[in-house]
């Protein structure tokens, strides 16, 4: 499968040192395959762990507010918070991507996840 | 909150699986035999080598740490290594493994098992299927954690949480000291790590390609048309590739290095060079040559004149063969070795506790805990009986193993401390008594053997079917089904009579037979299953498989299985233990059997044998071998640093220590907490 993101994008929008991103995307070009492979597959872990860690937060808070009587919220809030998250995650990215393609970087993150358990 | 740095994250993520390694091998191990789920677990294991194979081929997963971890294994056994003769670290990679496996209903394994069955025969096969694998996990966990532990396998896991088998997250909320990490500090934590792994592949010549990316560029070339039997074909590289990566993770090779393998804290003082190069000629005897000594007993003397210069290089030179020449796991085997000999008390620091008052202590579970065998062992030789030394808070079931295995039965009634002999003269003396035992219950040992008739016998049946039953190896499944179809089906023929098929039929007949929903090919299977029983019992098949050493060995566990005091009427039985098998009762346990005339001479002398005479002088005198007066023991041991806290209970309640004389050692040491402990369980 082609990778949804360019590394490019991967870099700019993990929370990478500034420096570290920036020294990444100007040597881009004379970067052998084998290291951008490297580089994007640790910039996946790193998104993934993100991803899976606000997932994690977003629903226990959602949990708490119902425990607590504070809100009521129907199973398709729940589904709904991925979207969300991926958004916020996403926010950095300086192109707009199609439903398609944020359907496929979901999947990759997911795909990172499972490897990782 | 303690500061984390990326290479610690590092560290301690790729050394996951050794570090669940260090914590099992460390565990006190029950002897189970492995024997009757040998097969069972070889083949689970090659399906699984064979699955991440494919997987990687077909581009859609990498082989995990613990796919490489099983094709080794697997090879292993494919070689014919003995399930038994595994490290603690491989059991356990290979529990893991199955585990995975029982876990996740839908595995490919599963859809496997059942491939050629349908209908309800289908879900009996699968039911049984799991059933099986239940069993051998059981067979796992007794192992690993053993009955005697007290805790299942779930909390032993848990307590393992966060360092094996679990997401990052979990690792970095406990590196980070704290359950109530947030998010944020999460992320950073993890960003950090992430940052220095860029600058470092950053720094990285971009020509090399890595065998992992190679692999990635021929899975796309060819997609998942490959089939299991090239995957196969590839175990042997994965499992390659599982022990370079792993060695890749312990690259180090001086002994500073491996001093940080062992433990983050460890220094030379506490381990020192002459130490570190005796404990790994001791686990790994063939280094030996590279000190250029001829003996251990040699290199032992030798060692104490050379200088410290000296010995930092032979060590280094040591370390870094064991590393460069030796498997992962002899790496992890020899580490366990020396926090074994030397590092018992390695435990994580402790919060410092208010020196006075000193609260009167009940003895928890988890003091008793820390009474292995030489002190259970040192309580029945003294005498102690079963009430007494449960009333101290001991198990039960830990004090009967101890002494099924140590202490045999005279004709008094009464357990005597069983001689010691060399390791073939027991084996031939555990044979002939297992051979009168299984006299006396023969009836009961022809029920086995039928039993381990009928599993082979289905085991064979998977095996023809998926064309792996090498003997005879003219055998086909489909020839047999349809030569037992024949037997048992029929055909109309013009006039309506029923007529046995013949050979004609079959390429009109078989396909329906194969796809049969009205259980023809069960009634087949049945009869196969039941004609192959009855030729293993009668001894027809495999020129002899009754009268096999395997099959008498599987029938006889499967016996002690049912009947556990069969197997303990065996272990009292069994009078003679080997010279290494009371050498683990530990040095200071074997001199004080020997003072209080507890032990024969010549079980002593081929004890120490083992474990060298010098050891524990303080409590014996060598030359007229009985202990030391009392007073002079505890003025030798004032002298001796970091003797365990279960030791010291011990000598007390043995009477051969004072608790004060016991307490200001601990307290000169500088171990005010163990001092206080100690008085709390001697209810001081």
């Amino acid at each position: 499968m082609d990778q949804p993101l360019t590394l490019k994008q991967l870099v700019q929008i993990v929370p990478l040192d500034e420096k570290i991103k920036e020294r990444a995307i100007n040597e881009e070009k004379e970067l052998g395959s084998e290291q951008k492979y490297e580089i994007s597959k640790i910039c996946w872990a790193l998104l993934s762990t993100i991803f899976e860690e606000r997932m994690r937060q977003k629903t226990q808070e959602m949990l708490k507010d119902m425990a607590d009587g504070v809100k009521e919220y129907e199973p398709e809030d729940f589904k709904k918070i991925e979207d969300e998250v991926l958004a916020d995650i996403l926010i950095q990215l300086d192109s707009v991507k199609s439903e398609k393609e944020l359907a496929d970087i979901k999947s990759q993150i997911k795909a990172t996840i499972s490897k990782k358990q | 909150m303690p500061k984390i740095s990326p290479a610690t994250v590092g560290a301690l993520e790729s050394k996951e699986l050794t570090t669940a390694a260090f914590r099992i091998g460390r565990h006190e191990e029950r002897r189970i035999d492995f024997f009757p789920c040998q097969e069972k677990v070889k083949s689970i294991l090659s399906f699984r080598a064979r699955t991440a194979v494919k997987l990687q081929e077909s581009g859609l997963k990498m082989p995990t740490e613990l796919d490489q971890a099983t094709a080794e294994i697997s090879k292993l056994l494919r070689e014919g290594k003995n399930l038994n003769d595994l490290s603690p670290q491989q059991i356990a990679q290979a529990y893991f493994s199955i585990r995975e496996i029982d876990d996740n209903k839908q595995h490919e394994y599963w859809t496997w098992v059942v491939e050629s069955y349908s209908g309800k025969k289908r879900n009996r096969v699968l039911q049984k299927e799991r059933k099986v694998l239940k069993r051998t996990l059981g067979d796992f966990e007794r192992r690993l954690v053993g009955r005697d532990y007290g805790k299942t396998m779930e909390s032993f896991l848990c307590n393992l949480k966060g360092e094996v088998l679990t997401r990052d997250i979990l690792i970095l909320q406990r590196l980070i000291g704290s359950e109530e990490a947030t998010g944020k500090e999460i992320e950073k934590a993890r960003a950090d790590f992430c940052g220095q792994e860029i600058i470092r592949i950053l720094e990285q010549s971009g020509e090399e390609i890595s065998e992992d990316r190679i692999d990635v560029a021929k899975k796309s070339a060819n997609p998942s048309e490959r089939k299991f039997a090239t995957a196969a074909e590839r175990i042997p590289e994965l499992s390659e590739k599982g022990m370079k990566k792993r060695r890749e993770i312990a690259a180090w090779t001086r002994t500073d290095e491996l001093r940080q393998f062992i433990s983050r804290e460890i220094t030379e003082t506490e381990l020192s060079n002459h130490e570190l190069i005796l404990f790994t000629v001791q686990n790994n005897p063939d280094l030996l040559p590279v000190t250029k000594f001829q003996t251990y007993e040699a290199l032992k003397k030798g060692l104490s004149r050379k200088t410290p210069d000296q010995l930092k290089r032979m060590a280094d030179g040591l370390t870094a063969c064991l590393v460069q020449e030796h498997s992962f796991n002899s790496v992890v085997d020899t580490a366990i070795h020396i926090i074994d000999s030397k590092l018992p008390e390695i435990e994580p620091e402790v919060e410092p506790v208010e020196t006075a008052p000193i609260p009167k202590l009940e003895l928890t579970a988890e003091a008793v805990g820390k009474a292995g065998e030489p002190e259970i062992a040192l309580l029945i030789a003294e005498g102690k009986t079963e009430q007494e030394i449960i009333s101290m808070g001991l198990d039960l079931d830990k004090i009967k193993a101890v002494r099924r295995k140590y202490f045999s039965k005279d004709a008094a009634g009464q357990y005597r401390l069983k001689e010691a002999d060399e390791d073939g003269n027991v084996q031939q003396e555990k044979t002939k008594k297992e051979l009168q035992i299984k006299q006396r219950y023969q009836a009961e040992m022809e029920n086995s053997i039928d039993e381990v008739a009928k599993t082979t016998a289905i085991e064979d049946w998977l095996k023809l079917q998926r064309g792996q039953l090498d003997k005879p190896a003219e055998l086909k499944y489909e020839d047999e089904v349809w030569r037992i179809a024949k037997m048992l089906l029929s055909k109309t023929n013009a006039r309506g009579q029923k007529i046995p098929l013949e050979d004609k039929d079959r390429l009109q007949r078989f396909p329906s037979i194969l796809t049969s929903s009205g259980g023809e090919l069960s009634k087949i299977q049945k009869y196969w299953l039941d004609e192959q029983t009855r030729k293993y019992m009668s001894n027809q098949v495999e020129a002899g498989w009754r009268e096999k050493e395997e099959t008498g060995k599987a029938a006889w566990q499967q016996l002690i299985t049912k009947k556990p005091e069969i197997a303990e009427e065996y272990d009292y039985m069994v009078t003679k233990i080997t010279a290494s098998e009371l050498a683990q009762l530990k040095p200071e346990t074997i001199v004080l059997l020997k003072g209080r005339g507890k032990i024969s001479s010549s079980s002593y002398d081929k004890v120490t044998e083992e474990i060298g005479l010098d050891h524990m002088p303080e409590l014996l005198d060598l030359d007229t071998g009985r202990l030391k007066p009392k007073q002079k023991i505890a003025q030798e041991l004032a002298k001796k640093e970091g003797i365990p806290l279960s030791t010291w209970a011990f000598l007390i309640v043995l009477g051969l220590m004072g608790l004060s004389e016991a307490t200001t050692s601990l307290i000169n040491e500088k171990r005010q907490e163990d001092a206080n402990q100690l008085q709390g369980l001697l209810g001081a």
